[in-house]
C-alpha cells in the first residue's frame, strides 16, 4: 500500500518537474533576448551622459562671477563732477587662506572735502567692504592726485 | 517454524522495498524542489532585467527630452576645437565696438583644481578706444553667452602719441579673462 502511494507521489512530481524545467528555459530565453538588444551598452551610455551633464551643471552653478562693467559703471557714473578718474583696475587677489577682489581708482579731486566725500560715497556702496585711502593723499589742499583701493565684499 | 521464517523474510523484504521507495521519493522531491527553485530564480532574474530595461529606457527618454537644456549647458563652454573661433569672436566684437584690440596671451589655466569638468581658457587682451567704447566692449565681453569672467582689468587714460588723432587722450584696457572650455 505504501509503495503504491510512493509510486503515485513520484509520478505526480513529474509534471511539476516538467513545468519547472520549462519555466527555467523560458526565463533563460527572455534574458538572452534582452542581452541581444544591447541593453547593457545603452545603460552605460545613459549613465555616462547623466554623470557628465551633472558635472557641467555643477561647474556652472558654482560660478559666481563679479561683473567688472557694472562696478566700473557704478563708480564712474555716480561720482561727483569735481572728481575725475584717470585709471581703474580690478584684480582677483589670492592669499594663503582666502581670495578677494580689489578695485583701484586713480584720479584727481578738486579739494580735500571732495575727496573725503568721494570716500564716504564709496563706503556706502553695498558691494564695498573696505576703502583704503592713504592719508598722504591729503597732503595737498587742492587739485589732489589720489589713489584709492577698495576691497569688495565676498559674494 | 519454516513458515514463520519465510513470513518474516517477506515482511523484511517489503519493509526494505518500502524504505527504498520512500528514500527514492524523498530524492525525487528534493530534486524537483531544487529545479523549481532554479526556475523561480531564473524567472525573477528575467523580470528584474526587464524592469531595469524599462527604467533605462525611461531615463534615456528623459535625457532625450532634456536635449535642449543639455545643449544650453554645453553652449556655456568653448568647444575644444574652437579656441581660435572664440578669439576671433572677441576681436570682431572689439572692432565692431570701434576699439582697437590686441590679443597678448592665450593659455590653458590648470590652477583651478576644484573644477569638476573642463578646462579654463585664459586670454589676455589690450583694448584701446574712447571711454564709452572700451566700457561697452567690457559689457559685451561679460554678456557673451559663455561662462566667462574677468580676473584682471587695468583701465587707464593715456595720451595719444598719434598726431593724426583729433583726441588728445584715449583709454587703454589690459584685460585678463577666463572662459570655461570643454576638455
Amino acid at each position: 500500500m505504501v509503495i503504491v502511494l510512493v509510486a503515485v507521489s513520484i509520478i505526480m512530481l513529474v509534471p511539476i518537474y516538467l513545468l519547472a524545467k520549462n519555466t527555467q528555459v523560458l526565463a533563460d530565453q527572455k534574458k538572452e533576448q534582452l542581452n541581444r538588444e544591447d541593453n547593457y551598452v545603452d545603460a552605460h551610455e545613459v549613465k555616462d551622459t547623466i554623470f557628465l551633464i551633472n558635472k557641467k551643471a555643477r561647474v556652472l552653478a558654482d560660478a559666481k562671477h563679479t561683473r567688472v562693467y557694472n562696478l566700473f559703471s557704478d563708480i564712474t557714473e555716480n561720482k561727483r563732477a569735481s572728481i575725475s578718474i584717470t585709471g581703474l583696475a580690478f584684480h582677483i587677489k589670492e592669499t594663503e587662506d582666502s581670495t578677494f577682489e580689489e578695485i583701484s581708482i586713480v584720479g584727481n579731486a578738486k579739494d580735500r572735502e571732495t575727496l573725503l566725500a568721494f570716500r564716504r560715497d564709496l563706503e556706502q556702496k553695498e558691494y564695498v567692504q573696505e576703502v583704503n585711502l592713504p592719508v598722504s593723499n591729503f597732503a595737498q589742499n587742492a587739485d589732489i592726485d589720489f589713489s584709492i583701493k577698495i576691497t569688495l565684499r565676498a559674494q | 517454524m519454516n513458515k514463520n521464517t519465510k513470513k518474516t523474510g517477506i515482511r523484511l523484504a517489503w519493509l526494505a522495498i518500502t524504505i527504498i521507495a520512500i528514500v527514492l521519493y524523498l530524492i525525487s522531491f528534493w530534486y524537483v524542489k531544487s529545479e523549481f527553485e532554479k526556475a523561480s530564480y531564473a524567472l525573477n532574474s528575467a523580470e528584474i532585467s526587464y524592469e531595469q530595461k524599462d527604467k533605462i529606457q525611461t531615463t534615456a527618454q528623459n535625457v532625450e527630452e532634456l536635449e535642449p537644456q543639455i545643449e544650453k549647458i554645453n553652449s556655456y563652454f568653448v568647444e575644444s576645437d574652437d579656441v581660435v573661433g572664440f578669439i576671433n569672436l572677441l576681436e570682431q566684437k572689439a572692432k565692431g565696438q570701434g576699439t582697437s584690440i590686441e590679443t597678448t596671451d592665450v593659455s590653458i589655466e590648470e590652477a583651478l583644481g576644484d573644477l569638476l569638468y573642463g578646462e579654463v581658457l585664459k586670454i589676455s587682451l589690450t583694448v584701446k578706444g574712447s571711454w564709452n567704447n572700451v566700457m561697452q566692449y567690457l559689457n559685451l565681453v561679460e554678456s557673451l553667452p559663455y561662462d566667462i569672467w574677468i580676473t584682471n582689468t587695468n583701465l587707464a587714460l593715456k595720451r595719444n602719441t598719434d598726431s593724426e588723432n583729433d583726441n588728445l587722450y584715449h583709454w587703454e584696457a589690459d584685460l585678463t579673462l577666463l572662459v570655461l572650455k570643454h576638455n
